[in-house]
């Protein structure tokens, strides 16, 4: 599936919006990697740690998303983004969303 | 990782092929599967404990594959660090080190409380009923937390 920021897709033809899909997911760290993540917020530098767990949630957001835009039928997704914010401690939330639409094929075209 | 699967090919299943569920379980991955096969893919899914696993398994590749982290220069020097001998002992001392003293501090606590006769015993069986409770929901958070973690695909996920 395809999942662009734009709000068009060069190349093809939208012959359907079939409206919004959002992906949610919020996740955190074992104690372990909170804790170590915090002693290295001590000192500097990056924090893989918390790098690792935004990562991840971006990746599960994306994946929710492309299943609720699989469910309407969809073949891409236009005007994608992210949405963040915080809602526990060492907690990353993250909110893809987007425009489901169904392209015109060739035969349609034609 | 969107590939075409003829489940109704000649030879899908025989000798060499994939077996016809780890068909399905990709096809699933890749949201191949028509809303009925959906479906009836998912109640199996409730019932059937290692088709999960093979879905997650596919997904896990599917997420690696859109997003391999390339190497950084430091990404070596952390591996060079995590062999080194010093670096090995200091960390898995400091682990054993907290997690005794956590341990004991705990054991001492609830021995403190127990045993604390300036504390009246409602008090006391209350303070250790806190603690149980704490103790026994997180030991079940976390068992439930380790069941699930092979079918987690994200935890692979670095950057």
């Amino acid at each position: 599936m395809l999942i662009v920021t734009t709000n068009e897709l060069f190349g093809s033809e939208i012959a359907e919006t079939l409206g919004l899909v959002r992906g949610t997911t919020v996740r955190s760290r074992h104690l372990g990697s909170s804790l170590i993540g915090f002693m290295k917020g001590l000192v500097g530098g990056e924090v893989h740690e918390y790098t690792k767990i935004v990562a991840e949630a971006r990746e599960e957001a994306i994946d929710r998303m492309k299943a609720d835009a699989l469910a309407l039928g969809a073949d891409a997704v236009v005007g994608f983004r992210f949405a963040t914010s915080e809602v526990a401690a060492s907690a990353a939330e993250v909110v893809a969303y987007g425009t489901a639409v169904r392209l015109r094929s060739n035969a349609e075209s034609s | 990782m969107s590939t075409y699967i003829d489940r109704t090919a000649p030879g899908a299943g025989e000798e060499g092929a994939p077996p016809p569920d780890e068909l399905l379980a990709m096809a699933f991955a890749d949201g191949e599967l028509s809303p009925e096969e959906r479906l009836a893919f998912e109640q199996r899914m409730v019932r059937e404990e290692g088709l999960a696993r093979l879905v997650s398994e596919h997904m896990a590749l599917d997420v690696l594959a859109r997003r391999v982290a390339p190497k950084e220069p430091q990404d070596h020097e952390w591996e060079r660090l995590r062999l080194n001998p010093l670096f090995v002992g200091t960390r898995s001392s400091g682990w054993a080190l907290l997690a005794l003293g956590s341990v004991t501090t705990l054991a001492l606590t609830v021995f403190g409380v127990a045993t604390n006769e300036s504390l009246s015993i409602p008090t006391r069986v209350g303070i250790l009923g806190a603690l149980l409770g704490f103790l026994l929901l997180f030991l079940t958070v976390a068992a439930r937390r380790l069941r699930t973690m092979p079918l987690d695909p994200y935890r692979h996920v670095e950057r």
